[in-house]
């Protein structure tokens, strides 16, 4: 982050243990740290004077935390990671597309951890910076120009489809982050397609363009039964 | 009270069939006189008279009542007409003759009184055997039938069998409700009308219905049977051209006792079926139990260790000593979350909890996200792995089968001694997907091939961890596909297995990326 101001953080889970590990490995890295115990402290928290960003823990004492990511979703844009012992994939599906940005199943490392808040809070700088659609996009090897639709991986130039590269956009936008089947159907395809392997295909050929090696990709991850994240570190 | 259904034949026998009986008291009396006729002169009259026995015995024996009745009368006739003076008349001179006359009528009618009874015992007895030998093969059969479910099929098929007629079985719930659960021939069950019946039946297990004292106008009668706390009933009704006598009953009640010994052997049967499912999960359970206990504890023992170390000692160590602890603490923490995410996966699978979700993904995608997956918990070794995929996408669960993915290449990186290559080919073979997948490592010990895929058998070298749980997950998933799995030695060292899963066709809109090359992108884009 550029801004000195450090991000303050509000998180939300029951668990004392939990929270103490928390607190005590994001102050260490110069986070501020808020703590809510249940869903209707986070609640209170975040109309209060809004965090940076919510770590939420989805098995709350008093409700769902695929609930409260809903509610909030409905008057607001907080990045939120959800932290799950739930390490089904359905659930990470739901959680993701209840709203939440990012998803970590418990046991998690710090490293992972502040991986995906890195993420998360760049992610919430460039919306806020959407004013400028034309700016041109890094991540890691890969730019992309949205004004010439041109596509250069470690500088090299690459064909792309139409709809390849609506795809590729629509990971970069949100590089770092999980999307699930169905939102990138969604916004690549249009509402009314629903199979999941005519995404697949488009992945493969992608990967077969971008990646030096598709059967052990670099860029283009897949995360089984959820969905496909655009590496971003 | 035996004899009487044969009685009643006879009584009933209509008259053509008594022709013959008549016929032979004729000839047999007209054989008689001739014969005393030709010894009439060293004969005296009572040996005459007891001449005229013999054929009213016969006649007795082989045709019934009337026809020695007949033979009787005849008889008395004839003796008067041939041998009691005066001669070749029906007049007699001498009164002593009516008493000759009104003995050898009397003992005919006492000699085919009694010749009748024997008869009659004598078809009751072959009746007897034939039923006896009917239950006895009822018998037989039910204890030879291994399926439950057939039980009702052949009481029915029996009762027919013996009884004649239509039957039908009838059983009740535990909450009472009458159900049906067969009927000989199917269809021919009783109507509504009849069901107060088979409920009285059941209720207060006695016999109704046809020749009992309750609901006799009924057109069939109905056997009472119990299994276990639950009652049923079987109905029979009879052909109406062999009405039942009362020697059925002893029958009937013979047959219904024999219909709820298997009636309830098939129930204990299913029973014990269960139990052994019971049983295998127990053990299943135990295992696993116990197998937690100890692989579970194991990483925890050296985490608690270490952590404890480091609070109590925490200032004597020295920066060596702290990383070392730390170390133990991060790297025993993973194995045991390896070990739950194995053990939660396993009991997901053999509890048949997660439904398959199957659909197309090229398999590049499925090894590509196994072998990131790989390079996390295992940054140090990296795979060198060769592809040769000549099938671009395969149908399966991504999610399930990713575990395969992993578990198995794992597993070779797990017995792989130096960095030796895994292969990993797949081909189709009819409507099946090959995948070969093989290494170098040090193979499988000889007659392990099947053994391997048991949960908690381990082929590791001491040292090399593991849960034994990998490749039963491997094999519980894809045989969740209905495929199969199976490990050979290679004869130039190293395991190979192969698994074989079957595929539907391609759906239309896949259609171009079925060339067996790699997907053509250009031709696939809509």
């Amino acid at each position: 982050m550029t801004n000195t101001t450090p991000a303050r953080i509000l998180l939300v889970e029951d668990e004392i243990q939990m929270r103490r590990f928390l607190r005590t490995a994001l102050n260490a890295r110069d986070f501020d740290v808020i703590e809510a115990s249940n869903a209707r402290e986070a609640r209170l928290a975040v109309t209060g004077r809004p965090p940076d960003l919510i770590l939420l823990d989805l098995g709350l004492p008093d409700g769902d935390g695929i609930d409260f990511t809903r509610e909030l979703r409905s008057w607001s844009q907080l990045p939120v990671i959800v932290l799950s012992a739930r390490g089904r994939e359905d659930d990470k599906v739901m959680a993701l597309d209840a709203g939440a940005d990012d998803y970590l199943t418990k046991p998690f490392g710090l490293n992972e951890l502040l991986a995906r808040i890195r993420v998360a809070l760049r992610h919430a700088a460039r919306s806020h910076a959407r004013d400028n659609p034309e700016t041109i996009l890094h991540i890691g090897p890969l730019q992309l120009d949205p004004v010439r639709r041109e596509v250069r991986i470690d500088d090299q130039p690459v064909t792309l489809t139409p709809l390849e590269y609506r795809l590729l956009w629509y990971l970069a936008k949100n590089a770092g982050r999980v999307l699930t089947h169905q939102l990138i159907l969604r916004h690549v395809w249009g509402p009314g397609t629903s199979q999941t392997h005519t995404l697949r295909v488009c992945m493969a050929q992608l990967r077969h363009k971008i990646e030096s090696d598709p059967a052990h990709p670099r860029i283009l991850m897949t995360e089984m039964g959820v969905g496909y994240r655009l590496r971003d570190d | 009270m035996n004899n009487s259904p044969a009685s009643a034949t006879s009584h009933d026998r209509p008259d053509p069939d008594k022709a013959p009986g008549y016929a032979a008291s004729l000839a047999l009396v007209t054989l008689t006189t001739a014969l005393a006729f030709w010894g009439r002169h060293w004969l005296t009259q009572p040996d005459l008279v007891m001449l005229y026995l013999l054929p009213i015995m016969g006649v007795a024996y082989r045709f019934g009542q009337s026809a020695a009745l007949a033979t009787s009368a005849l008889s008395v006739a004839a003796f008067d007409f041939f041998f009691v003076h005066p001669y070749f008349t029906f007049a007699v001179s001498d009164s002593q003759y009516l008493l000759t006359f009104s003995i050898l009528f009397v003992v005919g009618l006492v000699i085919s009184g009694l010749m009748t009874r024997i008869r009659a015992q004598e078809r009751n007895a072959r009746e007897q055997e034939r039923q006896t030998d009917g239950l006895y093969q009822f018998g037989r059969e039910l204890l030879s039938t291994l399926d439950p479910g057939k039980v009702p099929e052949l009481i029915l098929r029996h009762a027919c069998r013996l009884f004649g007629g239509a039957t039908s079985l009838w059983l009740t719930d535990a909450t009472g409700t009458l159900t049906l659960a067969a009927a000989n021939p199917p269809g021919c069950q009783p109507q509504e009308d009849g069901l107060v019946v088979i409920r009285w039946c059941c209720e207060q297990r006695q016999a109704a219905g046809q020749g009992t004292p309750v609901f006799p106008d009924t057109a069939f009668t109905a056997l009472p049977i119990t299994t276990g706390r639950l009652a049923g009933a079987i109905t029979i009704r009879f052909d109406p051209r062999r009405p039942p006598g009362q020697g059925v009953r002893p029958l009937l009640d013979a047959f219904a006792r024999h219909a709820s010994l298997a009636m309830d052997r098939a129930r204990l049967g299913e029973e014990a079926e269960s139990a052994a499912v019971r049983v295998r999960t127990e053990e299943m359970r135990s295992t696993l139990l116990s197998m937690a206990s100890h692989d579970l504890r194991t990483p925890l023992a050296s985490i608690t260790g270490a952590g404890t170390t480091l609070r109590d000692e925490g200032a004597t160590l020295d920066n060596n000593a702290h990383a070392e602890l730390l170390a133990t603490i991060c790297t025993e923490a993973e194995r045991m979350e390896r070990l739950i995410t194995n053990l939660l996966d396993m009991v997901r699978l053999e509890s048949g909890s997660c439904p398959l979700r199957l659909e197309w993904i090229p398999f590049e995608e499925l090894i590509g996200a196994a072998r990131v997956r790989l390079a996390k918990s295992h940054p140090d070794q990296p795979i060198a792995m060769t592809i040769e995929d000549q099938v671009a996408l395969i149908h399966v669960d991504p999610v399930l089968f990713e575990h395969v993915v992993v578990n198995l290449l794992e597993n070779a990186l797990k017995h792989a001694t130096s960095a030796h290559a895994i292969t990993w080919k797949l081909h189709m073979e009819g409507n099946r997907v090959v995948m070969r997948i093989g290494d170098r490592g040090p193979g499988i010990p000889a007659g392990m091939e099947e053994a391997i895929f048991e949960k908690f058998v381990r082929n590791a070298r001491p040292g090399v961890p593991g849960s034994g749980l990998g490749l039963a997950i491997c094999r519980a998933v894809i045989q969740a596909h209905r495929g199969t799995i199976h490990a050979l030695n290679r004869p130039r060292g190293g395991v190979e297995f192969r698994i074989e899963l079957p595929q539907p066709d391609l759906p239309a809109d896949l259609l171009p990326a079925a060339n067996p090359d790699r997907p053509a992108p250009e031709k696939l884009t809509t």
